[in-house]
């Protein structure tokens, strides 16, 4: 686990290098992306998406419970106004942090949420990569009806799913209070998604090569293990990113089936500071970030995979 | 502690470790063989397990622990072994697992859910018989009145919450005597331009509003536990309240606790009604007193706030019920109690506690402790959970002057009466058990005969298939074996639960006393009642299904058409090199990365009409704010925002990858062609990214015609249930006015809505053939 996490900061620190070295590199190439349209657009949504996402780092930044309301100044100029609405604390303290670091055992709900989301992605992919070839690749009585039954399970709402679920998971399988029960449900969850994706990515994988593999005596399953998934690698990263993030934000189901504190999952843990009442949202928007440093360490990780695939890889035409 | 020794000596002998009837028959096998072998080996394992859940964190918690620890070191045959549970999957956890033989011995829990726990049976069990005269001393009877349903006692009380009046000492000396003095405190300290107000509470909130409705010497229900809301006392209160909004205008707009506690640490709040949840929560700087609410000028009653007892509870399933009912005696007693109040804050219900000199003088304690003689215990009525969030809306609308009092609470009476008379003709059914009818033996005899003439007559068929498209299935089969256990089943019980009428009343009884056919389908499909009330009263029913269903649509086609739409514009910028690309990408899907729950709520605050950013932005551009929760569209708007900034990430992030599959040299083919732009993208890209954009689309269709967060969370339906989708209705249905039944089939219409339009999708895309 820590080695992912030091890839991750390398791969984050690779990323700075070459953008450093980029820009000793071709300053005019970095002007004119600077003064193009794409950027301007990527500059103002990246705004809109932080803005919101400001006043939960200063509500954990805060050292307090609650924001301070913003008060606008009477007499000032518009840009001094607006100034006044970027959510900053007034003093940055990292108490938050400290307190749900310590006060229960963040840590170790950390550490079961990452055994759960990777054993969940793991146990998801590859179900899903099989079925999702076979639906891509073979012609067969019952693959339209296969790929809707994927479906339909999506259609049910999850609210009415809880009874049903206990009853399989806790009181059939005897699965309760496991982290099996749990990745078994999760990585369920994320199936349909995960095999309605793959299938049409490698929809898209060109089927000459295959052909050509067969008619040179390989299996079907050393065609798909050796040239479908690695020339599936950004779509690979896509769900597995999304099967991960399944199991990683579950409360509900998580919070029934697990009867120990020392298996709960984090977001059980986060769930802690809400309560009826009284709510710590200091506590809780502390948490939230370091329930976020992972997915995004897992995604700097996985960016390699984006650009990879087909139109970079061995394989051309 | 009478009882205590005497199920000991009692259970002494009998002592097993008490493992939970949670593992198949097979794991019960092995521990009955597990006890006969210790049992013939001739050790008795020291002492039993009692299971106890809580909801407690910070002090409370640590105190609590501290006291459970201190009974298990002293004495070794009970250790009792406590779970905190978060607040938000409490109630779940227990309705999931106590109804089916599972979960604690006892529990803690606020006792405002106890009639329905008791009418679902199984769930609670009273301990009349194991508590005597001298344990139910302890407590005040209003008290154990909460703990007492149908003439049965089920718990003890632990410890109340309810609110009282906490001044600002800057601001406020002297305690106001009545609600006129508190009103005329109040408007001199209200400037509304400047953000100050006199008194700040979750007025809109009907626990808050309890308090003036109580003083009014009547409640939402008579003596005979009917509900009897439209009453002239209960309309006054909500006249008194719209007075206090509308005219003297003390209060803010849209409160919530967050937003009371940051208005009162600004010192932007002279007073507010809150509860002893909210000390911990005040800031060092302030000064502060606690007081009991002023008495109510017009009737001349005190404000009698409704008052929240946590209960230890006892579960029917537990195999210890004296020794469990031991340690709630040991927890009520009066040190444990002094030692919640001292060292976890707690306001214990064995008020003797009061007594101890470190109590006696906090004179916040105190002040909750006045309070508590003017207090009415929450009606524990099944009834209740029905009244609350209708009861908020009417509230919502009459403070903003939408709608006249009397009317709205007459109009609540109906249609609340209506509900409850469904929900007794259910447990009128349940009551007078049918027999099972024979033709439900024949049932699965038929379908077992039809499956075995299909197997005969299929049976070459089927094979000859496995054998030539075995490599096929065996690639899917793991994953369709999976959906099969954790998919089919629910839904086949969800569908076999909406043929019924089951609510909270009739769970226990027998399937087939409750089967009523497609009743519940045709109230759905055949509810035309577009208009509810007369003449000037007349407005839409938002409760309506087709209302609703409109509302869905609305709102899946905008969120997917948005979502889609900018995340493939955010896409198509991110997928040529430019510079500092990765960090856009980082920085584009942080609204995935973080969990939701934080950032839906931080829209909302956003939106706040008078302190969120959004509004304060428009009037520093010069902009006139706008009232986001009042009207429908401004509404509808909110949740929109909130779900297309949570999902457009996800979006981004598909076809980014999709874009990936795309081979460059077309682009440069057609580059070299001449073809423009917008050319290659719409006979390159957007061809070449169907089979991945396709099956996203149709799946963020369906999640967002499901997406329940986002609208519980941000509008709630605002105004007045009219931005409700059909999950959202759907849940409050089921869990709100327990009709369990009635939401199933909702949920099965749901679901037969979201298959017609994949259908219809998928023959309009054929994406099944796709590049073949």
């Amino acid at each position: 686990m820590s080695s992912s996490i030091r890839r991750s900061l390398l791969a984050g620190e690779r990323l700075w290098q070459r953008a450093r070295f980029a820009c000793k590199q071709a300053p005019t190439r970095i002007a004119r992306d600077i003064f193009s349209w794409r950027f301007a657009l990527l500059v103002l949504s990246s705004l809109i998406v932080v803005y919101p996402l400001l006043w939960v780092v200063s509500l954990a930044f805060s050292g307090q419970q609650s924001l301070t309301l913003v008060r606008l100044p009477e007499d000032a100029g518009i840009a001094q106004q607006l100034m006044v609405l970027i959510p900053l604390p007034e003093h940055w303290s990292l108490a938050n942090f400290r307190a749900v670091l310590t006060e229960q055992p963040f840590l170790r709900w950390l550490g079961n949420s990452l055994i759960v989301a990777f054993a969940t992605t793991i146990v998801g992919l590859s179900l899903s990569c099989t079925a999702a070839y076979a639906f891509s690749r073979f012609r067969f009585p019952g693959r339209a009806r296969g790929m809707l039954l994927f479906l339909i399970s999506q259609m049910f709402p999850a609210v009415l799913m809880l009874i049903p679920l206990y009853v399989i998971v806790v009181q059939w399988l005897g699965l309760g209070n496991s982290w099996l029960g749990l990745i078994l449900v999760y990585s369920i969850t994320a199936l349909p998604f995960c095999v309605w994706m793959l299938k049409g990515y490698f929809d898209t994988l060109p089927f000459e090569i295959e052909e050509s593999a067969l008619l040179e005596g390989a299996s079907r399953w050393t065609i798909f293990t050796r040239i479908i998934l690695p020339l599936a690698r950004p779509a690979i990263a896509v769900t597995g990113l999304f099967a991960f993030m399944t199991a990683w934000n579950e409360f509900i189901l998580a919070s029934i089936f697990m009867d120990e504190e020392s298996r709960y999952t984090v977001p059980v843990g986060l769930r802690f500071f809400v309560s009826d009442y009284a709510s710590e949202w200091g506590f809780f928007a502390a948490g939230s970030i370091l329930v976020s440093l992972p997915v995004m360490l897992l995604f700097l990780w996985l960016q390699r995979f984006l650009v990879s695939g087909l139109s970079a890889g061995a394989v051309k035409g | 502690m009478i009882i205590a020794p005497i199920c000991r000596s009692q259970l002494a002998g009998e002592s097993v470790a008490r493992s939970k009837p949670r593992c198949s028959p097979a794991g019960r096998l092995l521990q009955a063989l597990l006890c006969l072998l210790i049992f013939f080996s001739g050790k008795v394992l020291a002492a039993e397990t009692l299971n106890l859940w809580h909801g407690y964190r910070g002090a409370e918690r640590a105190a609590f622990e501290q006291l459970i620890e201190d009974y298990n070191r002293s004495q070794s045959d009970v250790q009792v072994k406590a779970l905190a549970v978060p607040f938000g999957g409490y109630a779940d956890k227990l309705s999931a697992a106590l109804p089916r033989g599972q979960g604690p011995d006892l529990f803690v829990f606020a006792h405002d859910r106890l009639g329905g726990w008791a009418s679902a049976g199984h769930t609670v069990a009273p301990i009349d018989r194991y508590v005597g005269e001298h344990l139910l001393g302890r407590f005040p009877p209003n008290l154990i009145e909460a703990m007492t349903f149908g003439g049965e006692l089920y718990g003890l009380p632990l410890a109340f919450k309810s609110p009282a009046l906490i001044l600002n000492t800057d601001l406020v000396q002297a305690a106001p005597a009545t609600t006129d003095a508190m009103v005329a405190e109040a408007r001199r300290h209200t400037d509304r331009k400047a953000g100050r107000f006199g008194l700040a509470y979750s007025y809109t909130e009907p626990f808050f509003h309890g308090a003036l409705m109580n003083s009014f010497g009547r409640g939402p229900f008579d003596r005979g536990g009917n509900l009897d809301l439209a009453n002239s006392a209960n309309i006054a209160s909500v006249e008194m309240l719209a007075r206090w909004a509308r005219q003297d205008r003390i209060l803010p707009e849209e409160p919530s606790s967050t937003l009371v506690t940051s208005l009162f640490n600004q010192g932007r709040a002279a007073m507010v009604i809150s509860g002893p949840w909210m000390l911990g929560e005040i800031a060092p700087g302030v000064n502060y007193r606690v007081v009991p609410l002023p008495v109510n000028s017009e009737s001349g009653l005190p404000l009698a706030p409704w008052v929240a007892v946590e209960g230890l509870f006892l579960s029917p399933w537990s195999e210890h019920p004296a020794a469990a009912v031991a340690v709630m005696d040991y927890l009520t007693s009066r040190q444990s109690a002094e030692k919640m109040a001292i060292e976890g804050g707690q306001l214990p219900a064995n008020i003797s506690a009061f007594e101890h000199p470190s109590i006696a003088t906090d004179e916040t304690a105190m002040a909750f402790r006045r309070q508590l003689e003017a207090t009415v215990p929450i009606p524990n009525l099944p009834a209740m959970t029905l009244l609350w969030v209708p009861l908020e809306n009417v509230l919502k609308k009459v403070v903003k002057g939408a709608a006249q009092p009397e009317a709205e609470m007459r109009q609540l009476q109906r249609s609340l009466s209506a509900d409850l008379a469904r929900l007794e003709r259910s447990r009128a059914r349940g009551e007078h058990r049918a027999q099972m009818p024979a033709w439900l033996w024949l049932l699965p005899a038929a379908l077992a005969l039809a499956a075995w003439l299909l197997w005969r007559r299929y049976r070459a068929q089927l094979a000859a298939g496995w054998r030539t498209h075995r490599t096929a299935y065996l690639y899917i089969l793991p994953a369709i074996l999976g959906m099969l256990v954790l998919v089919l089943f629910p839904l086949l019980y969800g569908l076999l639960l909406s043929f019924t009428d089951t609510t909270v009343f009739n769970e226990h009884t027998p399937l087939w006393s409750r089967l009523i056919g497609l009743d519940n389908y045709a109230a759905i499909l055949g509810d035309f009642h577009l208009w509810r009330g007369q003449g000037s009263e007349r407005s839409l029913d938002f409760d309506n299904f087709y209302w609703t269903l409109l509302i869905t649509i609305l709102w899946t086609v905008s969120n997917v058409t948005l979502a889609v739409g900018l995340a493939l514009i955010l896409a198509l910028a991110l997928d040529k090199p430019i510079f500092g690309r990765a960090w856009f990408r980082l920085i584009l899907i942080l609204p995935w990365a973080i969990p939701n729950y934080i950032t839906a709520l931080v829209w909302k605050g956003m939106f706040h009409p008078q302190f969120g950013a959004i509004n304060q932005g428009l009037q520093v551009l010069g902009m006139a704010p706008v009232a986001w929760f009042d009207s429908i569209g401004a509404s509808f708007f909110t949740g929109l925002v909130t779900n297309v900034w949570l999902s457009i990430p996800f979006m981004m992030v598909v076809i980014l990858g999709g874009l990936q599959s795309i081979p460059r040299e077309l682009y440069e083919v057609a580059r070299v062609e001449g073809a423009g732009r917008w050319f290659q993208f719409r006979t390159i890209t957007l061809p070449l990214l169907k089979p991945v954009l396709i099956p996203a689309v149709i799946l963020s269709v369906v999640w967002t015609f499901n997406m329940f967060n986002v609208i519980y969370l941000v509008s709630d339906g605002a105004p007045a249930g009219a931005n409700d989708i059909l999950i959202t209705k759907a849940f409050r249905i089921g869990f709100e006015k327990y009709q369990y039944a009635y939401a199933a089939a909702y949920s099965m219409v749901i679901l037969a809505l979201l298959f017609c339009y994949a259908m219809w999708q998928m023959r309009v895309s054929r994406t099944l053939e796709a590049t073949r």
